[in-house]
């Protein structure tokens, strides 16, 4: 119950730059397409004077330009910044809003995960609107193609299917999607426990950075190591074993850790 | 009502010679009701436990007396009140006595001139007074 | 009663709280003196489990801390600053359970603040107050309060003052730092002085001044030889 309150506050404060972010990428995106369009029709009515174009355009092509992938590794950049922000902007300033945060009579840890469903809300969210766009993008595209009589080949799924950096995000199918989903949370989960482990560190200088990166380097590291050395002797149907187990073992490992420090150890 | 406080006097006591004052003065009646102790804590910016602390100090002296669950009332004993008055101007004139004393006046002179000094005092109070 | 029993803390290669032991009874005021960057924040926020000791604990009536009972007010605003006063109200509201609106509003009523202002938009005075009144209608049986006069107005410090002697306080134990003890000189029951990490002095404000005739200022000088 308290979570969910809590997670309502996290949701509002969070809303103002998360619309901002959105509406760039999707006006980012619009903008590039409107160029990628007209730069092909030039070229399309150019070739037409001469000849007969021999080629047909797809939508993967917009999508492998360089400005979309751009679009897409800069919403990746802010969701990463956004999960060291939603703590850092906590211990800013004369107003630490932390203080009021652990000072409240509530068990600790739903701050921990308020934090972390802010976090994959808004970024399930920007997948959604991601989603969206894509199919106005290629309504768009199609469309405006159509009416120049320009052929269009390929399909929509086909494009995002093929593509490098949106088939990670829409995976075909279910079980995929929720492994994806695991991934996503246990990167957050690290890039919590480090601000947790660096907050925690009273003695704040430039050395604690350094050991929170050390300690949670080796919390990696260990079984990484552990299945390179074991991963020549497995079988296929193990392996998935032991890579299951091993994101279990970290998702588990990483949150006690932060439990501990936020519960024993965190200093404002 | 404002008091000027000695910082290095206990506070509570301070308290009590000032009601002193004021019912030596008459400006307390016998038997009048004495302000509340938050009331006071308050208009003073004092601690309240410093209040307490005087009530007790001025029923003890037989100052004041507190029925249960009443507000506490100037005595109405006339020895008491009689008392306060001798206590104060006793205390008054020591504190003179000590301070001429470093003085070497005699008491001739001394005598004299208080009584130049006090009659001027008083004719200005009535020239001047109500 | 707060017992603070033998805590120390560690600051880089300083020991900023070398072993520190004192008590704060509830229905007093206690003060912490000592000079600036002498550790009184860090005891206070110590206690509250804000940046844990490094040895030692901290009883309230002899159970561990219990935040429902014990509230604090820092210095400065515990709120992002853009929050109108309304907002951290809610906030209060919904997280801490002893919350009491109806004493909020007769805080700031009292205080004369306005509920839609921000909290950027306030003087320093008037943000004391806020800390204040946020701190008090959580309705706590013990109140920390870390430099609540430093850099304000004569006014505003003459407002808090009298809260403090208004029945607002009555029977709340109150535990107050300062370094400029002259504005609280006759609310304070007990003076603990600390310096250089220990505790120098504590003692009964009034039997001080009975016994030797000394103010607390006069103690402060013997101790810290300004």
């Amino acid at each position: 119950m308290n979570l969910l309150k809590l997670l309502g506050w996290e949701v509002e404060r969070a809303t103002k730059p998360y619309l901002i972010l959105i509406t760039l990428l999707v006006v980012a995106q619009f903008a590039w397409l409107g160029f990628f369009l007209w730069s092909e029709t030039n070229m399309y009515e150019e070739i037409r004077r001469t000849g007969t174009p021999d080629y047909v355009l797809t939508f993967a092509n917009y999508l492998g330009g360089t400005p979309f992938i751009l679009s897409i590794g800069v919403a990746v950049a802010a969701m990463v910044f956004f999960s060291f922000w939603i703590w850092y902007r906590d211990f800013q300033g004369r107003g630490t809003f932390m203080m009021r945060l652990l000072l409240m009579p509530q068990k600790r840890m739903i701050v921990f995960g308020a934090k972390l469903v802010t976090m994959m809300l808004m970024i399930l969210g920007l997948f959604s609107v991601q989603w969206i766009a894509l199919k106005l993008q290629y309504i768009a595209f199609s469309s405006w193609l159509d009416s120049q009589m320009i052929p269009v080949g390929g399909s929509f799924e086909q494009a995002i299917r093929f593509d490098g950096a949106l088939s990670p995000m829409y995976p075909a199918s279910f079980v995929n999607f929720l492994i994806h989903q695991v991934l996503i949370v246990l990167v957050i989960l690290f890039i919590f426990a480090f601000v947790l482990i660096e907050r925690s560190l009273w003695q704040r200088t430039l050395w604690s950075p350094i050991i929170a990166i050390l300690m949670l380097g080796a919390l990696i590291a260990v079984p990484v190591t552990a299945f390179f050395f074991l991963e020549s002797r497995l079988f296929m149907d193990e392996m998935m074993v032991v890579v299951g187990l091993g994101l279990m073992g970290w998702m588990s490992v990483t949150v006690w850790l932060s439990r501990l420090y936020l519960t024993k150890k965190l200093s404002v | 009502m404002i008091i000027q406080f000695n910082t290095r006097a206990p506070v509570y006591i301070q308290v009590v010679d000032y009601f002193k004052k004021k019912m030596a003065l008459g400006e307390l009646q016998a038997g009048e009701e004495m302000p509340s102790r938050r009331e006071l804590a308050t208009e003073l910016k004092i601690n309240p436990n410093t209040v307490q602390k005087a009530f007790k100090e001025m029923e003890e002296q037989q100052l004041i007396t507190t029925e249960r669950n009443r507000p506490s009332r100037v005595t109405t004993d006339e020895h008491v009140l009689k008392r306060i008055r001798t206590e104060l101007v006793d205390e008054a004139v020591a504190v003179f006595v000590e301070s001429i004393q470093e003085l070497d006046v005699t008491m001739d002179e001394l005598v004299d001139k208080i009584k130049r000094q006090y009659g001027e005092g008083n004719i200005n109070d009535r020239s001047t007074g109500s | 009663m707060i017992e603070v029993l033998g805590v120390k803390k560690r600051y880089r290669k300083k020991q900023v709280i070398e072993e520190v032991s004192f008590t704060a009874q509830k229905g007093e005021i206690t003060c912490l003196i000592g000079l600036n960057g002498t550790g009184k924040s860090t005891i206070l926020k110590g206690i509250m489990g804000l940046t844990p000791f490094d040895q030692g604990t901290v009883l309230v009536d002899g159970k561990p801390i219990d935040l429902n009972r014990v509230a604090f007010v820092p210095d400065h605003s515990t709120f992002p600053i853009h929050f109108t006063i309304e907002q951290c109200e809610a906030f209060m509201r919904d997280f801490y359970p002893k919350f009491d609106p109806k004493l909020f509003a007769r805080l700031v009523d009292e205080f004369k603040l306005f509920p839609e202002d921000k909290l950027n938009e306030l003087s320093k005075g008037t943000l004391a107050k806020v800390n204040l009144a946020l701190g008090i209608a959580q309705d706590p049986d013990y109140l920390l309060l870390d430099e609540p006069f430093s850099g304000i107005d004569v006014f505003s410090k003459e407002q808090i003052v009298e809260l403090f002697s208004s029945d607002i306080m009555e029977d709340r134990g109150v535990l107050i730092t300062t370094h400029e003890i002259e504005d609280i000189e006759y609310l304070v029951d007990k003076a603990v002085m600390l310096n250089r990490g220990r505790i120098v002095r504590e003692f009964d404000v009034e039997d001080v001044r009975f016994i030797h005739g000394k103010s607390i200022v006069d103690v402060m000088r013997e101790e810290y030889g300004a």
